[in-house]
């Protein structure tokens, strides 16, 4: 019979950013009904505010507020806010979109994009893509928030967030005061710890000490905690995709659309995010070159940008001793298509579905290590996958995508892994946008006729269009009353 | 584009694992496919799977059969759980349900609240908290209800040899040709050694595109013609032997299947309509033949209907279940004691990935490895389970059992096991069969004391807890106490309307 656990009592955060607030935030509705503490240290030193910055953030942070208890349009209103129903693509070989929600199609007999492998070759199978409501409605600038009701095309729904980053981490920062965390902003800080023992605690601006039994580090690359504290070592990503992320800011696009937009260009991929009064671009730039090229051509049209260099890569373990790295401060996925905050989040709910107490807990530390190193994989792959063709060859890809690939381009399935990020369908119109295409198909419709499989898409297409036709622009929903904002079915 | 579904199948053996593919062939491959099955009605089938999972449910649905004409057809009874008595201490008895136990309370998994509450409850076990169970245990049964947090799987005993024949039946309805005869000779390509035709001792030779060993232990195609290896999976599996004996139907038949275990291995009761099936799984190093007969025969609760049969087997797999053009299912492909009731699952699993996996052009490469790695996971996920209930145990009555819980285990299980122990946290996976469920059945049913939990589970007002545990417990006896006896449903010919099956264990809540 074991014995009582003893619970944790004090948790340290460390950081500036996003990723600090929305810890805070997250450990303290959490853990604070369990008589745990949240204190966070904000240094100086740690991550600057983020100004500028877009948050492009798919269905997973609404029910991540709806799980914090933050009124979602209230913080749509702080920060700028779009409601997003996914992302427009424009690559080489032309444009499809990337749905959030699902096409609430049930497989009869075999899954609904298995139909479309059965009638098209090629590129046109991205036909997929259009049979979802979130499509037609995103092309028309038409939003509406899922209802409930199954019978409903708009119960297919989901959607995400464009939310400027700084304002989201100031709303999360008051947030999490307003939950009862102790904040402590400081100039500097020294960490006591050691790699045999963990952390002790962290001496504040040379004089207040900061003690905890467990630290979280946010403090971005950094890691001032687990690698420069603790010495988890940083390995590196051999190649990276794109060395460079450029950032400018355009004029607002009017009418506003419910999407970001992805275009491939010469030197790698563009991204648009609009915000009510602005639009951030962000650039993913292969090499030197290619920025050069691009800071000139900005130039020349009078745009401020700044550069980041992106680095590549994960620290041994994301929780050693009685510290846990979040973000940056524990590795660099690539956020091509999900955000440094999406990273954070899903290793943080695996911590605290995992939840350790004072005692250490080794195994547990080990299974978590274990499923965050599968994490951090399927989010590599996905950044990956932006790159195949153009950056590299298939070849160059990480292993385990290629297989998933093959798979996929053989028979139309897909391999599925623990913790995927993706739903099954947005793996497929992804992979289908960015030029993987089946050749077989689920043998169950070999005996079904083409015609019949295309009556039933125009008859799906038709409905959805006109439902869609029907919905409220999202200037109109921004704009209007608040009905309906927040509490949405996630 | 697919270059050609128009195939000819073979399939070489009938018994369950045949007719299963047979039948799920005809079902779901296109009519331009010819499927053939070759048997003889010389060889006798081992007839395994009496005990059945969920998935058979999804499995009869997809192919169209109606419940009720199946359960007439095979004579089976419905299944909740397995029965595990003696495999912790010798006294000990658990269920292993196919539910999950109690709800998330707090976003805490239950079974932390009932660790931490656990003191003041001594005579709530974790099998109270699950209504499949509590049925179960009355010897009743109803289809799960509409609420999730109550919500459960269901399966049947049956009689496979009869199971076999009603699908042989279903599958000739359906264009299935067979042919009668024993396999004389197996003619491979001379440049590439793939299987080419099989040729009966009548002469009578059989050509095919694609062909599916269901030999049996033979391994006819797979192992003894195209050579691929067996991998003996014996030092963690032990028992190498079994025999089975009929009896006369039990009066009351119980609605979950009874594994007990003995000093040398362990006994399964499964009840049908017309007969109870019974056996004695042991390890021939420990025990013989005729004193394992002796054993069972002491141990049958009914009149014997039928002389023992003995069965040698080994436990692992072949290297590769698909190789060449040869895919195999079943026994051929590889062998698990029935412990957890897994064959029947394991056959269904190969059928539904080589309908996925179906190779459309002649290149079967990618349709082979991908077969592979998927049934060489299950094999090896359903293996560790099983061999937990083995190095789990607490008995002191034998070397055999002391062999058992002293042998090096599989790296990956002995990780679980730790993780368990120190935290009461169950390793997360999510392909495969046994989920969070059921590895805690047999942790906590065979008496692993986990050293810690989850903090939030610490009820500062552990009264309230209790007394939120203890009226959960009597809510879900009360419902199992006013459900139908299971007597009474079978009597009835089953249940009007069946539930949507899913291909999960534990009905809609866990493991999707």
């Amino acid at each position: 019979m074991g014995s009582e656990p003893r619970a944790l009592q004090r948790l340290v955060v460390v950081g500036d950013g996003l990723v600090a607030a929305g810890a805070a935030v997250t450990l303290a509705r959490l853990l604070r009904p369990h008589a745990c503490q949240v204190m966070w240290v904000r240094p100086e030193t740690g991550r600057g505010s983020q100004e500028g910055g877009v948050e492009v953030a798919d269905p997973a942070l609404g029910r991540w507020l709806a799980m914090m208890g933050y009124p979602e349009s209230e913080l749509v209103r702080a920060c700028e806010g779009l409601y997003s129903l996914g992302t427009e693509y424009r690559t080489g070989a032309g444009t499809f979109f990337l749905p959030y929600g699902t096409h609430g199609i049930r497989p009869s007999p075999a899954p609904f994009e298995q139909e479309f492998f059965k009638r098209f070759q090629g590129a046109e199978q991205r036909a997929f893509a259009n049979h979802f409501l979130a499509t037609q409605a995103a092309r028309r600038g038409r939003f509406d928030f899922p209802v409930d009701d199954p019978r409903s095309a708009k119960s297919t729904l989901r959607y995400g967030l464009h939310l400027d980053r700084a304002a989201l981490a100031r709303c999360l920062g008051e947030f999490a005061r307003s939950l009862g965390v102790e904040c402590l902003h400081c100039k500097t800080f020294e960490v006591n710890g050691d790699p045999d023992s963990g952390i002790r605690h962290l001496s504040v601006d040379e004089g207040t000490e900061v003690a905890g039994d467990f630290f979280v580090d946010a403090t971005g690359e950094s890691a001032l905690l687990l690698g420069e504290a603790l010495g988890v070592p940083f390995e590196q990503s051999g190649v990276a995709p794109w060395r460079y992320r450029l950032t400018y800011q355009e004029a607002a696009e009017h009418p506003w659309q419910p999407r970001a937009q992805m275009s491939r260009e010469p030197w790698g991929w563009r991204r648009r995010a609009g915000l009510q009064g602005r639009r951030v671009v962000d650039c993913w730039v292969r090499d030197e070159a290619a920025l050069e090229q691009l800071q000139q051509e900005l130039g020349a049209c009078g745009e401020a940008a700044t550069v980041e260099v992106l680095g590549a890569g994960r620290r041994a373990s994301g929780w050693a001793h009685n510290c846990l790295a979040l973000g940056h401060a524990d590795a660099l996925p690539g956020e091509l298509a999900l955000s440094e905050w999406f990273w954070a989040s899903r290793c943080l709910l695996l911590w605290l579905e995992l939840l350790p107490d004072a005692t250490g807990r080794p195994a547990l530390r080990a299974e978590y290590n274990r499923r965050r190193q599968g994490l951090y994989e399927i989010l590599n792959e996905v950044h990956w996958m932006h790159a195949a063709n153009v950056e590299c060859d298939e070849a160059s890809l990480p292993e385990s995508l290629q297989w998933r690939l093959s798979v996929f381009r053989t028979f139309g399935r897909l391999w599925r892994r623990d913790d995927e990020v993706l739903s099954d369908e947005a793996w497929v119109a992804l992979a289908l946008g960015l030029g993987w295409h089946p050749k077989g198909y689920d043998v169950t419709l070999a005996d079904i006729g083409v015609e019949r499989l295309q009556d039933k898409h125009d008859t799906i297409y038709r409905t959805l269009v006109k439902v869609a036709e029907t919905m409220p622009t999202l200037t109109s929903v921004l704009k209007g009353s608040d009905k309906g904002l927040g509490n949405e079915v996630k | 584009m697919v270059t050609s579904l128009e195939k000819q199948v073979v399939i070489v053996g009938g018994g369950t694992a045949g007719w299963m593919t047979a039948a799920a062939f005809a079902r779901l491959l296109p009519s331009g496919c010819s499927i053939t099955l070759v048997e003889s009605e010389q060889i006798g089938t081992v007839g395994v799977g009496e005990a059945t999972i969920p998935h058979i449910r999804y499995f009869n649905q997809l192919l169209g059969i109606d419940e009720r004409q199946f359960i007439e057809a095979t004579q089976a009874t419905y299944k909740l759980a397995i029965e595990f008595v003696g495999w912790g201490e010798a006294s000990s008895r658990y269920m292993h349900p196919f539910s999950a136990f109690g709800p998330d309370m707090g976003g805490v998994d239950f079974h932390h609240h009932w660790l931490s509450a656990r003191g003041a409850l001594p005579n709530l076990s974790l099998d109270s908290f699950s209504l499949a169970a509590q049925l179960a245990r009355a010897d009743r049964f109803a289809p799960p209800p509409p609420d999730s947090d109550l919500g459960y799987g269901y399966a049947f005993h049956l009689d496979a040899s009869r199971y076999a024949l009603f699908l042989r039946r279903y599958a000739e309805a359906r264009h299935v040709t067979r042919r009668e005869g024993k396999v004389s000779r197996v003619v491979q390509a001379p440049e590439d050694g793939r299987i080419e035709a099989v040729v009966l001792e009548s002469g009578v030779r059989v050509e095919g595109d694609l062909f599916i060993d269901c030999s049996g232990f033979r391994s006819l195609l797979l192992g003894q013609t195209l050579g691929v290896p067996f991998e003996s999976w014996k030092r963690w599996l032990p028992c190498d032997r079994a025999v089975a004996m009929a009896s006369e139907p039990l009066d009351t038949p119980p609605s979950y299947t009874r594994s007990t275990a003995t000093a040398t291995g362990w006994q399964w009761r499964i009840p049908l309509q017309h007969r109870t099936g019974n056996g004695q799984v042991y390890a021939s190093d420990f025990l013989g033949d005729d004193e394992a007969c002796e054993q069972l025969r002491q141990s049958l609760n009914s009149h014997p209907l039928s002389e023992p049969n003995l069965i040698r087997f080994e436990a692992g797999c072949r290297a590769r279940s698909w190789e060449k053009n040869c895919v195999a299912i079943g026994l051929s492909s590889g062998f698990l004691e029935p412990l957890e009731s897994t064959s029947i699952y394991l056959i269904q699993m190969a059928i539904i990935k080589c309908v996925e996996f179906f190779p459309a052009a002649r290149d079967q490469t990618f349709s082979r490895e991908a077969f592979n790695r998927w049934m060489g996971l299950e094999y090896r996920r359903v293996r560790d389970f099983l061999i937990l209930h083995y190095h789990l145990n607490r008995r002191t009555d034998s070397a055999f059992w002391n062999g058992c819980a002293s042998m090096d285990i599989p790296d990956g299980l002995k990780r679980k096991i730790d993780l368990f122990r120190e935290s009461s946290t169950v390793e997360h996976y999510e392909q495969g069969l046994f989920a969070q469920p059921s590895w805690l059945a047999v942790y906590l049913g065979q008496g692993l004391s986990p050293e810690g939990w989850d903090s939030r589970a610490m009820p500062a007002a552990q009264t309230t807890m209790v007394r939120s545990l203890e009226a959960m417990a009597a809510r879900l006896r009360e419902l199992a106490r006013g459900a139908p006896e299971h007597r009474e449903v079978i009597l009835r010919g089953g249940l009007k309307r069946e539930p949507p099956a899913a291909m999960n264990l534990y009905g809609e809540r866990h493991g999707q």
